[in-house]
């Protein structure tokens, strides 16, 4: 195989500092490649880099590399590789850390469409109503009409109820969505 | 024994059976759950921006009244144990604060409702509700969330607790690898293939083990396990015929609690040929 070099130019210290000093990626320089957080994911075998691959990638400052890869995405966030890494690593909250930036790049695709009708579905509702949920994601995802007979099963055994589940009181919500914006116009400040 | 209780959002919607056993099965145990007023979703595994994230949770948290708050679902507990960490970061604490009417203190502690059954009540308790010992071979399958990243109560490489209460049921529990290996929930919707590939290995594997049912603790899983089977079934050309039993609903059932008012009409996958064969 074939062996790509690292030029300097293409790294991006700002970015490796940047997600150092998010909560969790304090130990990110401490990596020693051991690899248990790869050896523990159950779905490395789908992802472009490993996330073993993925943290060192950080700490070379390979933004565009890192953003890109679908590794963040394919992560099911199961936690195996977190409670494992002896180098106290959070594999898994890494991936959390990274879906928003690399939303702010302008990724997108289905994960990150899921997740941007899901935060949708809670703030006006305060529930995720899972009806709903599939409805508005489905509208985006043509494929998701493959699914209709799964939904009609469900339907059938009563566990898709179609009127809407919400809190009586969404008003707090409000608040508690826009602590996400404050994080933004505090990166820009920056 | 009284709790705080955080239903979640899947216990209005794919998890009715669970929702129906954990009422059924929780008066009949003397512990009292007292819903959260107006309860808002814990973001699950969607909600990407942290703070929201950590917000979502801290509402519950504050809303408790001082009650350990008890939540039967995996994603929520695992969101409120992580909160509580969070938290303990005062600059966050102050902002999330600052969005919250009732403020967040410190002095909840979330409580999966497995824990509440086998730590707070205890196997002495529960074995004196058991009426009918059950002659079956279960598979515990814990699932992520219940004890990753964190929790107060199992281990998260080679957990016990549901284990000690199949068998405090009369149950066998099957010795299973896959434990807390991943059934693919969180994907499902996403990335369908990679969903399915997961819940198949963990379905052979307990067809493998000669159980009869596999038991869980968390919505997110009965959903991919079970009303999903069909589906692995039919892209791999492979006959599972696996019940997926809540563990709520395996107590139920020792104790006698007719199988209707447990919710197990409403699996997907048929549960009578069990039903039968536990000695109903």
């Amino acid at each position: 195989m074939q062996k790509e070099t690292i030029i300097p130019e293409s790294r991006d210290n700002a970015f490796r500092d940047l997600i150092i000093n998010t909560p969790g990626g304090e130990n990110i320089p401490a990596c020693m490649q051991c690899g248990i957080c790869a050896g523990s994911c159950p779905v490395s075998h789908e992802m472009d880099y490993t996330p073993r691959q993925l943290v060192r990638m950080i700490q070379l400052g390979l933004k565009k590399e890192v953003l890109n890869s679908n590794t963040i995405w394919i992560c099911t966030t199961c936690f195996s590789c977190s409670v494992r890494c002896p180098r106290g690593i959070h594999p898994t909250e890494l991936m959390e850390t990274l879906k928003p930036i690399a939303m702010k790049e302008g990724i997108r695709n289905k994960n990150a469409k899921f997740d941007t009708v899901f935060a949708d579905v809670v703030k006006k509702n305060g529930r995720a109503f899972e009806f709903l949920l599939i409805s508005k994601y489905s509208i985006s995802e043509p494929g998701m009409i493959k699914q209709a007979p799964f939904g009609i099963s469900l339907v059938t055994k009563g566990k898709l109820p179609l009127s809407i589940d919400k809190m009586d009181d969404t008003r707090e919500l409000e608040a508690i969505f826009k602590l996400g914006e404050e994080n933004d116009s505090q990166e820009t400040e920056k | 024994m009284k709790y705080s209780y955080y239903p979640g959002c899947a216990q209005h919607g794919t998890a009715v059976d669970y929702r129906m056993s954990v009422e059924a099965v929780m008066s009949r145990l003397g512990i009292e759950l007292e819903e959260i007023k107006n309860w808002n979703c814990c973001g699950a595994l969607h909600v990407d921006d942290r703070s929201t994230r950590v917000a979502l949770s801290a509402r519950t948290l504050a809303a408790t009244k001082g009650l350990d708050v008890a939540t039967p679902c995996n994603l929520c507990y695992s969101n409120l144990m992580r909160a509580n960490t969070a938290l303990e970061d005062s600059d966050l604490k102050n902002r999330v604060n600052g969005a919250l009417a009732t403020k967040y203190e410190s002095n909840s502690k979330p409580k999966h409702l497995l824990e509440v059954v086998v730590k707070d009540l205890g196997f002495m308790k529960l074995a004196e509700h058991v009426k009918k010992p059950l002659k079956i071979k279960a598979v515990p399958y814990y699932g992520c969330l219940l004890t990753r990243p964190e929790n107060k109560f199992d281990s998260p490489e080679n957990p016990k607790s549901l284990d000690d209460l199949i068998a405090a049921m009369g149950a066998e529990p099957v010795k299973y690898y896959y434990k807390t290996k991943c059934c693919g929930g969180p994907i499902l919707i996403t990335n369908e293939d990679l969903a399915l590939e997961l819940a198949k290995d963990l379905l052979v594997m307990a067809k493998d083990s000669g159980a009869d049912c596999m038991v869980v603790t968390c919505p997110m899983c009965h959903l991919q396990l079970d009303a999903k089977q069909k589906a692995v079934e039919a892209k791999f050309n492979i006959r599972i015929d696996m019940p997926i039993i809540y563990f709520t609903q395996l107590i139920g059932l020792a104790m006698g609690i007719a199988p209707a008012e447990l919710g197990l009409d409403k699996h997907l996958v048929p549960t009578d040929k069990f039903i039968s064969k536990a000695g109903r």
